[in-house]
C-alpha cells in the first residue's frame, strides 16, 4: 500500500514542473489543513508533521532474539583491557598481542564486549585458537553473525602450548643461559642474532642484562655484524625481561656517547630504533603489572 | 598548507575509534584525485557507497573539513586518512591546484561571514564558557555586550529589530528557493554540485540565520547518503519550509514559538537572559553525551535526566575544535544541579547555573539509568515534543529491555513488546554493539534523529558501555 507521504515524495522527486501536483487526503484536521494547502511543499509539510507527531510504534509479529551468550567468567581487569584497546590501535604496539593473549588465558578473565570486535580484526591466524580461548563463547557467536568473523566458529579454543610446557622451556633455557652470556661476551653480534632466533621469553634478569650490555658494546664499537642485528632489535624487544625496561632506556646514553665522527645518520638511526626499543619494553612492563 | 606529522593528525582525532578507522584509510589503495595546495588538502576515497567520498580538508584558521560521507564524527575517517596518508610521506600528495568543487569549498570559507563575530575568530579567545548560551556561528549582539558597556535599551531594540528583518527576509529568499527545488524535482537536485547548497546556505548566513544555513547545508549531505535520500531530504525541505512559514507571521504567534522559531533560525540567547528564567534543582542523571564538530567549533551535548522531577534536559556547549570540553560529565554520573531552561514551547536545552556537588563529585553510580519502560513510551514522549517544537532534531532515548539484532546489512532494536526501531551505526560501532549485548536483552541510550536511533550507550551487567 502506498503510504500519502510516499505519494508526496514520489511527486516531490519528479517535480511539480514535469507532473502537476493534485490535491491529497487526509481524515480528520489534518485533511482540513491540506485543504487550505496550496501546492506540494505544503501539503507535504502537513503530512511529514502529522506523520511525525503522530508516529507509534506498532509491535512486530516476529521475534529478534537470537539466541544469547553465556559465560560465566569475570571480566579481565580494567587495566588489561586497557591495554589490549592500546595494542590493537597502535600498529607499532601490535606484536605485543601474543604477550597479552597468553597474559589474559593465564588471568582466566573475559574482555568485554564491547573490546572484541577490534581483537577479532587483529589476530593473525596462529593466535586464533588463543583468541577465542580468552574471547570465550562470544567469539563463535559473532563469527556466525559476521563473514569476516566466521574463522572463530571453526577454531577450537585451545591453548597450542599449555602452561607447562612453557614453563618446563624457561626451566631449560635457564639452563642455557650461563653459556649464551658466556658467548655474549666473544661473540656479542652473533650470539644476540642466535639467542633472538631460538629462545623465545620472557628471558632472566640476567641474560637480558648481558644482552643489553653486548648490544651496548656493539653500538660502541660500530663493529662489523652491526647492519644484520638492525633487524634483531624488534625481535629483542619481546623477549627481554620487561622488568629491565629501565636498562633498555639507558641504551639511549650510549648513543649519545658515540664519538662525533660518527655519521650523523647512523647516530640517528641507532637513537630512533633504542627508543622504539625502549618503548615496547616499558609497555610489556606496564601489561604485565596490569595482568599482576 | 604544511604537511602535517602523524601525532598532529591524531591530536584532530575526535576519538581513538575514528583515528583507527582514520589509520586503516592511511594507504593509497583507496585513494584517487589526490592533491595539496598551500592551504588545503583532498582527495577522493573509495568507501561502502557507490561513488567515492571526496573530501577535503582547510587549514585556513582552525581545521575544517568536508566530506560527503554520512559520518558525524568531525574530522571523520576520511579526513583522517587522507590527513595520515599525506603524514606517511611527502610524496603520498602531490601539490596541484584545487579542482573546482574544492575551489568553491575554500572561496566560500574565505568570504567573511556577517554573522561570524569577532570573538569567534579573534586572537586569544578562550573556550566559549561553561553554558554561554552561544551557537556555533552566531555570537550575537547581545551575547557581545557582556563585553562591552551595559547597552542602551533603545540600541539594543533596534538591533533586535534591524536582525529580526533580515532573518524574515532571508526566510522568505529560502522559502522561494524551497518552491524551485520542489518544482524542479528532487531528483535534479541530486544533480547539483556542492555550490548549489553552499550557496542559499552562505546567504542565510548572510542573513543571520546561522541555524537555517546549517540546515541546508546537511541537505547536500542527504543527497548522497544512500536508499531512502529522497524522504530524508523532503523532511528536511519541510522542516524549512514550516520554519520560513512561521517566520513570515511572525507577529500572529505567542511568545513561546516565537522562541522556538528564534531557536530553529539558529539566533543564539544571551545566557544572562536564559539565567533570569525561572530554575529547576534536581540530581540529574548523565544519561550520554556526544561531541560532534560543527563549523569550526566542537559541539558537545550532554543528555540528563531529573531523577526527581523526572525531565529531560540538554547541556550544549561549544569549544574549539581541540579545546578541553567545558562539561567533563560522563554516562553513568549524577549530578546535583540547579538549570535554567532556554525559551521556547517545549525547551530541552539547558543552562546551568549552580552546581551543588564540586566538579570533582559527580558521583558515577552503579544504578542502571532511569528511562522509558518501552519504544512505544519513548516514542509517544517524542511526539508530544514534537508537537509542540516541530524543529526539534533530536530527542534522547534511554529504554530498558531491548534486544538488537542484524536484519537485512542493517540494525535492529526491538522492546519487549515486539515494537522496532532502526538502528544507524557505522560499522564498527554496530559490531561492538552487538558484542556487547551478545543476545541479552539490555538498557540502550540513543539519539532519535528522523527516523532512526543512533546508539550513543548501553547500560549492561552493571556498567556502563560507552559507543
Amino acid at each position: 500500500m502506498i503510504s500519502v507521504w510516499d505519494e508526496v515524495v514520489e511527486a516531490a522527486l519528479m517535480g511539480t514542473d514535469r507532473r502537476p501536483f493534485s490535491s491529497i487526503n487526509l481524515p480528520g484536521a489534518a485533511g482540513d489543513l491540506l485543504r487550505t494547502a496550496p501546492g506540494l511543499l505544503d501539503a507535504a509539510t502537513v503530512v511529514w508533521a502529522h506523520g511525525e507527531v503522530g508516529r507509534r510504534l506498532v509491535p512486530h509479529e516476529r521475534t529478534l532474539r537470537d539466541g544469547q551468550v553465556d559465560d560465566d567468567r569475570p571480566l579481565l581487569s580494567v587495566g588489561a583491557v586497557r591495554a589490549l584497546e592500546v595494542i590493537v590501535g597502535d600498529r607499532r604496539f601490535l606484536p605485543a598481542l601474543d604477550e597479552w593473549l597468553e597474559l589474559a588465558v593465564r588471568a582466566g578473565g573475559r574482555p568485554p564486549g564491547e573490546a572484541v570486535p577490534a581483537l577479532l580484526d587483529a589476530v593473525r591466524d596462529p593466535q586464533r585458537p588463543a583468541c577465542c580461548r580468552v574471547v570465550g563463547p562470544l567469539a563463535a557467536w559473532l563469527g556466525a553473525r559476521n563473514p569476516t568473523w566466521q574463522w572463530a566458529t571453526r577454531v577450537r579454543p585451545q591453548w597450542p602450548d599449555s602452561a607447562q610446557p612453557h614453563d618446563a622451556m624457561v626451566a631449560t633455557t635457564r639452563q642455557g643461559d650461563e653459556v649464551a652470556m658466556a658467548a655474549l661476551e666473544t661473540a656479542p653480534s652473533e650470539t644476540l642474532q642466535a639467542l633472538v632466533g631460538s629462545r623465545s621469553g620472557p628471558w632472566s634478569a640476567a641474560l637480558t642484562e648481558a644482552a643489553l650490555d653486548a648490544l651496548a658494546r656493539c653500538i660502541r664499537a660500530q663493529r662489523s655484524g652491526l647492519m644484520a642485528l638492525r633487524t634483531t632489535l624488534p625481535a629483542l624487544a619481546h623477549v627481554v625481561d620487561p622488568e629491565k625496561a629501565d636498562e633498555v632506556s639507558a641504551l639511549v646514553e650510549v648513543v649519545d656517547g658515540l664519538p662525533d665522527k660518527e655519521r650523523a645518520a647512523a647516530r640517528a638511526y641507532w637513537a630512533a630504533s633504542l627508543a622504539s626499543l625502549a618503548a615496547m619494553v616499558h609497555f610489556r612492563r606496564s601489561l604485565h603489572k596490569e595482568f599482576s | 598548507m604544511a604537511r602535517p606529522s602523524e601525532p598532529e593528525v591524531a591530536a584532530l582525532a575526535g576519538s581513538a575509534a575514528s583515528l583507527a578507522a582514520g589509520r586503516r584509510l592511511a594507504l593509497p589503495g583507496p585513494w584517487s584525485e589526490l592533491g595539496h595546495n598551500d592551504r588545503s588538502v583532498w582527495g577522493a576515497c573509495r568507501g561502502s557507497a557507490k561513488a567515492p567520498y571526496r573530501v577535503a580538508v582547510d587549514s585556513n584558521g582552525p581545521f575544517a573539513y568536508r566530506c560527503e560521507c554520512p559520518s558525524r564524527n568531525f574530522p571523520c575517517k576520511h579526513a583522517l586518512g587522507l590527513l595520515l596518508l599525506w603524514a606517511g610521506g611527502p610524496g603520498a600528495v602531490p601539490e596541484l591546484s584545487p579542482p573546482g568543487d574544492v575551489a568553491a569549498w575554500l572561496a566560500t570559507r574565505s568570504q567573511p561571514r556577517p554573522g561570524m563575530a569577532a570573538d569567534q575568530d579573534g586572537p586569544g579567545v578562550p573556550v566559549l564558557a561553561l553554558g554561554s548560551g552561544a551557537s556555533p556561528s552566531g555570537a550575537d549582539d547581545q551575547l557581545g555586550s557582556r563585553t562591552r558597556p551595559p547597552p542602551d535599551p533603545s540600541a539594543a531594540a533596534a538591533r533586535v529589530q534591524r536582525r529580526t528583518e533580515r532573518i524574515v527576509a532571508g526566510m522568505a529568499e529560502l522559502d522561494r528557493w524551497l518552491g524551485d527545488l520542489v518544482r524542479g524535482g528532487l531528483a535534479h537536485a541530486q544533480g547539483q554540485p556542492y555550490t548549489y547548497w553552499d550557496a542559499m546556505a552562505a546567504r542565510l548566513v548572510d542573513a543571520q540565520a546561522p541555524g537555517a544555513a546549517s540546515a541546508v547545508r546537511r541537505m547536500a549531505g542527504v543527497v548522497r547518503s544512500g536508499e531512502g535520500w529522497p524522504e530524508r531530504l523532503l523532511a528536511q525541505c519541510c522542516r524549512l519550509h514550516l520554519l520560513a512559514a512561521g517566520w513570515s507571521r511572525l507577529d500572529l504567534l505567542p511568545e513561546t514559538e516565537r522562541a522556538d522559531l528564534r531557536t530553529a533560525a539558529g539566533w543564539p540567547w544571551a545566557s544572562e537572559q536564559v539565567a533570569s528564567g525561572p530554575r529547576e534543582r534536581d540530581r540529574w542523571y548523565v544519561l550520554a553525551r556526544i561531541e560532534t564538530e560543527e563549523e569550526r567549533v566542537t559541539a558537545l551535548r550532554t543528555w540528563l535526566w531529573g531523577l526527581e522531577g523526572g525531565r529531560l534536559a540538554l547541556v550544549l556547549d561549544f569549544a574549539r575544535p581541540g579545546a578541553a570540553p567545558p562539561w567533563a560529565l560522563w554516562p553513568g554520573q549524577v549530578v546535583d544541579a540547579e538549570v535554567a531552561r532556554y525559551p521556547g514551547s517545549a525547551p530541552l536545552r539547558v543552562l546551568v547555573t549552580e552546581r551543588w556537588d564540586g566538579p570533582e563529585e559527580a558521583v558515577a553510580v552503579a544504578t542502571a539509568p532511569p528511562g522509558w519502560a518501552d519504544l512505544g513510551q519513548a516514542a509517544e514522549a517524542r511526539g508530544q515534543a514534537l508537537a509542540r517544537d516541530p524543529w526539534m532534531e533530536r530527542w534522547p532515548v534511554s529504554v530498558a529491555g531491548v534486544v538488537l539484532a542484524r536484519v537485512d546489512a542493517g540494525w535492529e532494536v526491538a522492546d519487549s513488546g515486539g515494537r522496532r526501531l532502526p538502528l544507524r551505526v557505522d560499522g564498527p560501532i554496530g559490531w561492538r554493539l552487538l558484542a556487547v549485548a551478545a543476545g541479552r536483552s539490555v538498557h540502550l541510550l540513543a539519539e532519535w534523529v528522523g527516523g532512526h536511533l543512533f546508539p550513543l550507550g548501553v547500560w549492561v551487567e552493571d556498567r556502563m558501555v560507552i559507543l
